[in-house]
């Protein structure tokens, strides 16, 4: 088998023990890598109900066969468990030196089960696990714990890490790695805090068994330095992802105020030209030539790494428009390891539901500093830390007051910045999204807004957020690359299966992709049910706020427009019925039998009744 | 005839600016217009004209509000 290496490397916490484990081809080409292996490893392993937060839950490490390769943008990793956030399956994809070192360790999955009796961390180098101490780097932020390590292994390492948020449960806490990178929105990071482990440490010196090793170290490293040719000869990385900042706030998308407004005229105070004025530095992934990391001094001075998700929920939807102050409450998050859309969104939910009487406080929009120190109790569960670190959906049926209808969140996982009062095909987007509402699954809003009537619901919007699902949640989250060159610069796709077949010899096509991607995703909702037996359609449904007329613009672009419950439900239909789901949004017998998903379904049939 | 041209990410660096007014002595269309903005037509992917989704031939009328972008993706 070539492009695999076909071992798993588990390791159990309690026992302080590991062991080599092999797969078979069949299972590779099923599910192919990354998140397929991650959603089937989870699946098999993991029984229904289990407290995500418990031992009994598995922390995923997954690479895919073009990881790694030196082709565009293959330095990625996804990390997966069942989330503590959602209660379903939860991932995350991060760029890692994690991914290559893995690789060269012989491996492309990790399984991390059971629970450290102390903190701990964990090194791997080749065929050796050891087990260490964390008690020097426990308490300590995700910058000094890398800095730890580094000083201690050396800078090549691969690293994966969590901050205080991840060791005391926050609900959003992420995974860090090389300072900038941060993955697992659903809460990957409480999942390793739960197990006491404060860090991951890999290192290889194995090969990567790959079929065309000259073809592709030519083709790859040909468009490796294209891609980067065509940033350059464009410009993408003068803004990077924050060029779209004032994109959303000319057509009424940005997230301001808890998502109640869609624009504000002191947004191009924090945009991607303020960020770059403000530049200090750029950093990027492995095997990437076009790095997206700008990074700017924040207000005490620290270097902060900016994104457009970042700005947007930590500036914009808190209504902060000091750059340096959002740069702040970034590197706060970074720090602490907790992720900045969830971050971001869960304390402007706690602003609006001071605003809207359900609950009392001290927090108001656009107060920065006590944005900061609400962070760090969030991160602490310190005083109204404790509640803060929930996350939003928690928190508003603590509240009641009808606050979970202002709780910007699907499926418990908070909207990321595109704020879509009345883009129907993006709020189908974060409806759908395989775990709850992320951008990365679907981004179809520019596609929305620029080739059909923003008020329609037609069969083409689903059709289109399908069509995106299947490329960013399905091909670049198992092959496992960064979606950035094609969804950025337009490297087309047809480049991925060319890599694909060199690495591994085998003759796939893209449609031999969407057919893995639409596998993944049947599996995906498989979990949430079997986790969520009385599951129905309105599991899909955004909040309630995006279809009360009352929450209509009053000026600007779309002014008194909102979504139409009733039309977004045809558009859902419309979804379900092209994914060949059932009405409730679970995949049919058929569709699980076509997908190769017989024996997953008839298990979940002891739970639910499916239907044909 | 005037018309108003805002752009996105790095188009402000081939054109050299975010928001002009531009002044036309004959109705052009977006095309032409991206032609005299010095902007590859090849990177303007997304053109609304006064909010609503428009095409490289149509024609821009005075007083129009031109948003133009590459295409992007947000992260």
């Amino acid at each position: 088998m070539y492009g695999w290496t076909g071992k798993i490397l588990r390791i159990n916490l309690s026992s302080k023990t590991y062991r080599q484990e092999t797969y078979a081809e069949e299972f590779a080409h099923k599910w192919v890598g990354g998140r397929g292996f991650a959603v089937k490893i989870l699946w098999d392993e993991l029984k229904p109900g289990i407290d995500p937060l418990g031992p009994e839950n598995k922390l995923i490490v997954a690479v895919g066969p073009i990881a790694g390769i030196p082709a565009p943008n293959t330095g990625k990793t996804v990390v997966a468990a069942k989330s503590p956030l959602t209660g379903g399956y939860g991932d995350g994809n991060l760029g890692s030196r994690v991914t290559i070192q893995l690789r060269k360790a012989g491996y492309d999955v990790l399984i991390i089960e059971g629970k450290a009796e102390n903190p701990t961390y964990v090194t791997i180098e080749d065929d050796k696990v050891a087990f260490h101490s964390a008690a020097e780097i426990w308490g300590k932020g995700s910058y000094d714990t890398m800095d730890w390590l580094y000083a201690k292994y050396g800078r090549s390492i691969g690293i994966l890490t969590i901050g205080q948020g991840g060791e005391n449960l926050v609900r959003y806490a992420i995974i860090r790695s090389m300072e900038g990178r941060a993955g697992g929105r659903p809460g990957m990071g409480a999942v390793m805090g739960s197990k006491n482990l404060k860090a991951i440490v890999v290192k290889g010196t194995k090969n990567i068994p790959v079929a065309d090793e000259e073809a592709i170290k030519k083709i790859g490293t040909d468009d490796l330095r294209q891609v980067g040719k065509i940033d350059k000869e464009t410009g993408w990385s003068i803004q990077s992802t924050t060029g779209v900042l004032a994109w959303c706030n000319e057509v009424a998308a940005l997230p301001v105020r808890n998502m109640r407004k869609t624009f504000h005229p002191d947004a191009w105070r924090i945009d991607g030209e303020r960020l770059n004025e403000a530049r200090v530095a750029t950093y990027g992934c492995p095997n990437c030539t076009m790095r997206c990391g700008i990074t700017i001094l924040d207000k005490e001075g620290h270097e902060a790494e900016m994104d457009y998700e970042n700005i947007g929920m930590l500036g914009s939807d808190l209504e902060i428009f000091e750059l340096a102050q959002v740069g702040s409450l970034n590197f706060l998050c970074d720090d602490f390891g907790l992720d900045t859309i969830s971050a971001g969104g869960t304390l402007a939910f706690y602003a609006d539901a001071i605003d809207q009487g359900a609950v009392e406080g001290d927090f108001k929009f656009g107060d920065a500093e006590r944005a900061k120190e609400l962070l760090r109790l969030a991160a602490h569960r310190e005083g109204v830390g404790e509640l803060l670190a929930e996350g939003s959906l928690r928190m508003a049926r603590r509240f009641g007051h009808n606050s979970e209808d202002y709780a910007m969140q699907v499926k418990g996982l908070e909207i990321s910045a595109y704020n879509c009062k009345f883009i129907p095909g993006m709020a189908l987007a974060f409806g759908t999204s395989a775990i709850g509402a992320h951008h990365k699954e679907s981004w179809v809003i520019t596609y929305e807004i620029n080739e059909t009537p923003r008020d329609s619901y037609g069969r083409e919007k689903a059709q289109k957020v399908i069509e995106l699902q299947r490329i960013r949640g399905g091909l670049f989250e198992f092959i496992v690359a960064c979606r950035f060159p094609w969804v950025e610069l337009g490297w087309d796709l047809e480049h991925y299966p060319v890599y694909f077949n060199k690495i591994t010899g085998l003759d796939w096509q893209l449609e031999d992709f969407w057919q893995v991607s639409d596998r993944i995703y049947a599996l995906i909702r498989a979990h949430f049910v079997r986790e969520f037996p009385d599951w129905d359609r309105t599991r899909d449904y955004p909040p309630r706020v995006w279809f009360d007329p009352a929450n209509a613009d009053k000026e600007g672009p779309i002014a008194g427009k909102i979504l139409d419950i009733n039309k977004y439900d045809e558009l859902l239909a419309h979804y379900y019925d092209l994914r060949g789901w059932d009405d409730r949004g679970i995949p049919t017998r058929r569709t699980a039998e076509k997908l190769g998903l017989s024996e997953e379904f008839a298990a979940l049939e002891k739970i639910i009744k499916l239907k044909d | 005839m005037k018309v108003t041209v805002k752009l996105f990410s790095y188009l402000i660096n081939q054109a050299g600016f975010s928001q002009k007014e531009i002044e036309l002595p004959a109705p052009v269309t977006i095309q032409e217009l991206l032609e005299i903005i010095q902007i590859k037509p090849s990177l303007a992917k997304i053109i609304l004209r006064n909010g609503q989704p428009a095409r490289p031939d149509d024609l821009v009328e005075d007083g129009d509000r031109l948003v133009i972008s590459p295409i992007f993706s947000g992260g």
